[in-house]
């Protein structure tokens, strides 16, 4: 048998009426380890060294085979019950059913009532219970006192079900037919003859009844078989059974038992007669130290043991009071055990990421450390220069900044000079700079702020506006069309010699339209009166000629 | 109980109990806050190695801009933009432009100094000083003023421009001058007034010079 992982490797405590006997779990199959029996003075004492010294403390399953096992087919029907309901109803008709049995159990059924006119779907239930006997509550005190684990407690009628359908299916080499029934017939070491009849797989009909020895007289054995065979069948006949159903008789027992069973039997039935060890092979179990082929117990034992879970577990007070405890240690077990693979896998994480942030550090270190050295080789070039470049940069900026706002006013006046004709001649000139509008809307705009701490945009334009005005007089005996003629003259000039400046007349001789004060003096102010009725003025604004040639020359 | 359940058991979950709480407790007293010291460092040793590198890029820039602008600052030194002004050099100074320009008369008057704020100048630990000229020119010809003009700004250390220049004809060509002339006299056909601004730039501080007094050569 292989070993299975979901299965842990068990030891089963056979309980039957006369002895106890102790099957240890070994490698993937058992063995008979110990029988002893109930009024064994050392029993306590014999059975807890045995289970932990041969079966080495493994977990503890009770297989009750006593006498005294008590079973009802229920059929419950299915209408009016809901899904969340049915348990505690079932639980509650086992209850009534078995009231002084402190053990119970119940197991769904393969046959089902169909829905008929007369009465509603049903489901079949085998109720199953057992009482709280002295031998029991003196094994489970062994396994507690032991500290062992006490795992379940079955009953090896119900749980041997399944292995008499499936050894009947390797026997007869095919699937039984559902309604077939079968009858394993097999003696135990220190119990009776136990017989479990099955139909489609779940339990029909079981008994234990006492048998002679069987290693005596074989002929002997199988009349005694005969006679419990035929009782067995007359309760399987009033449970329904007909000869046209079909019928397999499974015996374990040695060969020359069997051939005289064979003979003897007289029923229409598919016989076989089959060693545990032949059984054992076909159930796929192993069974260790067989010292005889005869005995079933073993075999029940091995199927038990390799069963990961129980057909029908009975719920027993004295566990529950253990397990429950264990439940809840075995829950804290396995949240501390994620807890602390989730925090250990945290802890990685974090180790990783120092590890990592500590790499960063040598590295960004390493770097900076190159850094520092590349900027004091740096260092030592700009102090070969022997300047502060701080002061070179800005004070060329400063430098430049007062270039810009400079008023070229010698490349203005030889502008002026060429424009003028040879008979021309300026009477003043004023020049003064003009503030710049785009500045002070620049410098309204971040009011409140420290001028010093203002730093103009870089594309900001430093031009130097300026505003000139030139004074031209004419003698008052000259001819007035004419003399404006020669200013507006004079201005398309300037204009052309200053083409991005606005040059504009602003006043004409004999101009009253201007601005400026008139004198009115009756007291002989005709002189200045006519001086300023012959003054001509223009006006200049713009920012620095560009391109203009700033040599003397021009200016003479 | 314990031996109900098992003392293997309860020792187990003992273990695992311990082995959470110390890895919980490691986790909350060691890495968290060693992670986060270790994060503060990078993260303060990141922007000191950024720091230096903008210090090491703007060295070679600055050396790559020194080394264009070396002359042009050389030259700015040379021509005393840098220096202190120095008011008696200015005097004989404009006393020479007075006679290489003919002036019939000149008077000039360099008024106290003021400290202009500048934020390149600032930066340079410097500020701008500024000293009004007043000048009041006489000349036979226009073309003296501009001689002066032109004289006093490319001559003067530092930098020089025009705040207000006011130029007037005083009077015509007539056989009277032209008798003065030649009899040797300066008479004056054109005046003008002029009020230039001197600056320079000069050390923070060396500001001591904050009200300086006005010079009239």
């Amino acid at each position: 048998m292989a070993i299975s992982l979901f299965s842990q490797q068990k030891n089963i405590l056979m309980l039957s009426d006369d002895a106890l006997s102790i099957f240890v779990g070994q490698g993937a199959g058992v063995k008979l380890a110990k029988t002893i029996e109930w009024t064994d003075p050392d029993f306590e004492f014999i059975v807890g060294k045995t289970i932990n010294d041969e079966g080495k403390g493994k977990p503890v399953v009770i297989l009750n085979d006593m006498l005294e096992q008590h079973y009802r087919k229920e059929k419950i029907t299915r209408a009016g019950v809901g899904m969340m309901d049915r348990n505690s109803m079932i639980r509650r008709k086992l209850m009534a059913a078995f009231p002084s049995y402190p053990m119970r159990a119940f197991l769904p059924l393969k046959d089902k009532g169909a829905k008929t006119k007369t009465g509603a779907a049903a489901d079949t239930y085998l109720f199953a219970a057992i009482p709280d006997s002295g031998v029991f509550k003196q094994t489970v005190d062994v396994v507690q006192k032991g500290g062992l684990n006490l795992t379940g407690t079955h009953l090896l009628p119900v749980e041997a079900s399944d292995m008499v359908q499936q050894l009947a299916g390797k026997l007869l080499k095919k699937k039984p037919s559902p309604k077939s029934w079968t009858i394993f017939i097999g003696q135990h070491r220190h119990g009776g003859l136990r017989q479990i009849v099955t139909r489609n797989g779940d339990l029909a009909l079981t008994r234990m009844t006492p048998m002679h020895d069987m290693n005596g007289d074989p002929a002997h054995w199988a009349r005694e078989v005969v006679q419990e065979f035929k009782a067995t069948m007359s309760y399987v006949s009033r449970f329904g059974y007909e000869p046209m159903d079909g019928l397999n008789v499974i015996v374990v027992c040695d060969d020359e038992s069997g051939v005289e069973l064979e003979q003897t039997i007289g029923a229409e039935s598919d016989f076989f007669a089959i060693s545990v060890s032949d059984a054992s092979k076909m159930l796929g179990l192993k069974i260790d130290d067989l010292d005889q082929e005869n005995y079933a117990d073993v075999l029940h034992a091995a199927w038990v043991a390799g069963r990961p879970r129980a057909k029908l577990p009975m719920r027993v007070q004295e566990i529950d009071r253990v397990e429950r405890p264990r439940a809840v240690i075995a829950f804290l077990t396995v949240l501390f055990l994620c807890s602390g693979g989730y925090l250990a896998y945290q802890a990685m994480g974090e180790f990783s990421e120092l590890r990592e942030v500590q790499s960063n550090i040598s590295k960004v270190a390493i770097r900076k450390a190159r850094l520092t050295q590349e900027y004091e080789v740096e260092l030592e070039r700009i102090k070969e220069f022997g300047v502060d470049f701080a002061l070179v940069q800005n004070s060329l900026r400063v430098k430049d900044m007062l270039d810009k706002q400079h008023v070229d006013s010698l490349s203005l006046f030889s502008a002026i000079a060429k424009a003028l004709d040879g008979n021309m001649t300026i009477d003043s000139i004023t020049l003064e700079p003009k503030k710049d509008d785009k500045l002070e809307a620049f410098l309204s705009s971040v009011e409140g702020m420290e001028l010093p701490l203002i730093d103009l945009p870089d594309d900001f334009r430093y031009d130097a506006l300026y505003r000139a005005m030139l004074k031209i007089s004419y003698p008052t005996t000259a001819n007035v069309d004419r003399a404006n003629r020669e200013i507006r003259q004079f201005s398309e000039r300037l204009q052309k010699e200053l083409p991005d400046h606005l040059i504009k007349v602003e006043k004409y001789i004999k101009d009253y339209a201007y601005t400026e004060n008139v004198v009115i003096d009756s007291a002989g102010g005709d002189e200045d009166k006519l001086a300023q009725d012959f003054m001509a003025q223009i006006l200049i604004e713009g920012a620095n000629p560009q391109a203009q040639p700033s040599d003397e020359e021009g200016v003479q | 109980m314990i031996e109900d359940i098992g003392t293997k058991r309860v020792l187990i979950l003992l273990l695992l109990i311990v082995v959470n709480v110390t890895i919980f407790v490691s986790l909350g007293s060691y890495f968290k806050p060693e992670i986060r010291g270790a994060k503060t460092r990078l993260s303060a040793l990141k922007e000191e190695a950024s720091q230096q590198l903008q210090d090491l890029e703007q060295a070679r820039l600055e050396i790559e801009q020194l080394d264009q602008t070396i002359e042009s600052f050389n030259g700015l030194k040379e021509q005393g933009f840098l220096d202190n002004q120095d008011r008696r050099n200015a005097s004989d100074l404009l006393q020479r432009i007075e006679k290489i320009t003919n002036m019939v008369s000149a008077r000039a008057q360099i008024q106290s100094a003021q400290f202009e704020d500048d934020i390149h100048a600032s930066k340079a630990g410097h500020h701008i000083m500024a000293s009004p000229i007043k000048l009041d020119l006489q000349a036979l010809d226009d073309v003296d003023i501009y001689r002066y003009l032109y004289f006093v700004e490319n001559s003067l250390p530092g930098h020089v421009s025009i705040d207000k220049f006011s130029m007037i004809r005083d009077g015509d060509v007539t056989a009277e001058l032209l008798r003065a002339v030649s009899s040797g006299d300066d008479p004056a056909l054109v005046s003008a007034e002029l009020t230039l601004i001197w600056r320079t730039m000069i050390p923070i501080e060396e500001d001591g010079s904050d009200n300086e007094e006005g010079y009239t050569p």
